[in-house]
């Protein structure tokens, strides 16, 4: 993978990946779904996701899961705000790009 | 290392960071490595790198949140739900806005040139991104650039740092004087402690030598006349123990006061010295 992936790419990431469970989903089945998008290191997401718990766009519950208590997180409602604001910045940012990689090649 | 001492060391790493926030994030990791499954406990460590790292990022993602609520230079703008919430000078917007059409700032694009001072809710470094070079995804040391712009003199305005030369110009003169004021008076308190004990082991040397020329006195006058030998005696005896009491409290002040009293304005110093140090990285 060749380009940085920033902050705000990163939440975003992690935030659309959590939004695919809508009953929420837990740190390590969230950080393999993320590693199939982006070649992350898994140190990285820790603070990602408690940032976006602190954020309010995510929220964590707990469930008993074979004998032992298991925390699920799930996008709130300001969650999917968000991730609607990201998924539209994202589009703009990656036509623009795409436009211009096009444009060199054209005689537009 | 295995999943015992990974976590364990980590724990150490964290000691320094709210029990609420440690606890947290070692359930975290804890959790991860069951869900992971035992079998897959060395590779997990592997993947996750060292604790070291670990507890870098989570602390780094702890101090990018308190820089919001202290705009200083350098910093960031905020995307919020459709807002963008200027924070600090140093970034101008017209930045932002120039490098695309509509109000939105992507802190990615932003970071552009501003190295140590991108920091904030994403608490990351942005140098990595502006350079153009490919690199792999890293979260980043982070937190070492927190702390440079965080508490860093040279992160300050430039008028902030003529400002400061200018008061420190005029105001020179004056503290000047009033420092030597209060040096001499301390240098005058001290002598006057000082001569003091001097003067108090003085009396008490001079009253013990009067006791004692009383004494020979009084004896030589024992054949004379009892009564007078009695009373020059007597009075030679009162000179002594005043003597003698002077001597030990004068003893005293020197050996056990005096180290005391320097002991405690030390302390006073000493405290006064950490509030200051304290206000001082709470604003720089």
């Amino acid at each position: 993978m060749v380009f940085n992936t920033g902050a705000a790419l990163l939440d975003a990431i992690v935030l659309a990946v959590v939004s695919r469970e809508p009953e929420g989903t837990y740190g390590y089945k969230i950080t393999q779904e993320v590693r199939q998008v982006i070649d992350l290191s898994e140190s990285t997401l820790y603070p990602v996701l408690r940032r976006l718990q602190k954020d309010e766009c995510l929220e964590v519950y707990d469930m008993e899961c074979s004998g032992r208590n298991r925390r699920y997180y799930k996008v709130t409602s300001q969650g999917w705000a968000q991730l609607k604001l990201y998924e539209s910045e994202w589009r703009q940012y990656a036509d623009k790009i795409t436009s211009l990689f096009e444009g060199g090649s054209s005689t537009t | 290392m295995n999943k015992e001492g990974f976590m364990s060391s980590l724990e150490g790493l964290l000691a320094d960071i709210p029990t609420a926030e440690r606890e947290e994030a070692l359930q975290y990791y804890n959790d991860y490595f069951e869900d992971a499954g035992w079998e897959n406990e060395e590779s997990v460590i592997r993947s996750l790198g060292s604790p070291r790292k670990i507890a870098e990022n989570i602390k780094a993602e702890l101090k990018g949140e308190e820089l919001p609520e202290k705009a200083k230079a350098g910093d960031h703008a905020v995307v919020k739900y459709g807002q963008i919430v200027p924070v600090g000078e140093g970034i101008s917007e017209e930045k932002a806005l120039g490098a695309q059409d509509h109000k939105r700032e992507n802190l990615n694009a932003s970071g552009a040139g501003q190295n140590d001072s991108v920091v904030g809710e994403y608490g990351n470094a942005s140098e990595k991104y502006d350079s153009g070079a490919y690199r792999s995804v890293e979260y980043v040391d982070s937190a070492k650039k927190l702390e440079n712009s965080g508490q860093g003199w040279k992160n300050l305005p430039v008028w902030a740092i003529i400002l400061i030369i200018c008061l420190a110009v005029i105001v020179l003169p004056g503290a000047v004087g009033i420092l030597t004021g209060i040096v001499g008076a301390l240098a005058g308190i001290l002598a006057a402690w000082f001569g003091l004990i001097l003067c108090g082991g003085a009396v008490g040397v001079g009253l013990i030598a009067t006791a004692i020329a009383l004494s020979v006195i009084a004896f030589l006058c024992l054949v004379a006349s009892p009564a007078v030998f009695a009373l020059i005696f007597g009075v030679g005896l009162l000179c002594g123990s005043g003597g003698l009491i002077a001597m030990a409290l004068t003893g005293w002040l020197a050996g056990s006061a005096t180290p005391a009293i320097f002991k405690g304005v030390g302390r006073f110093l000493h405290f006064c010295a950490r509030k200051i140090r304290k206000l001082w990285r709470k604003y720089f």
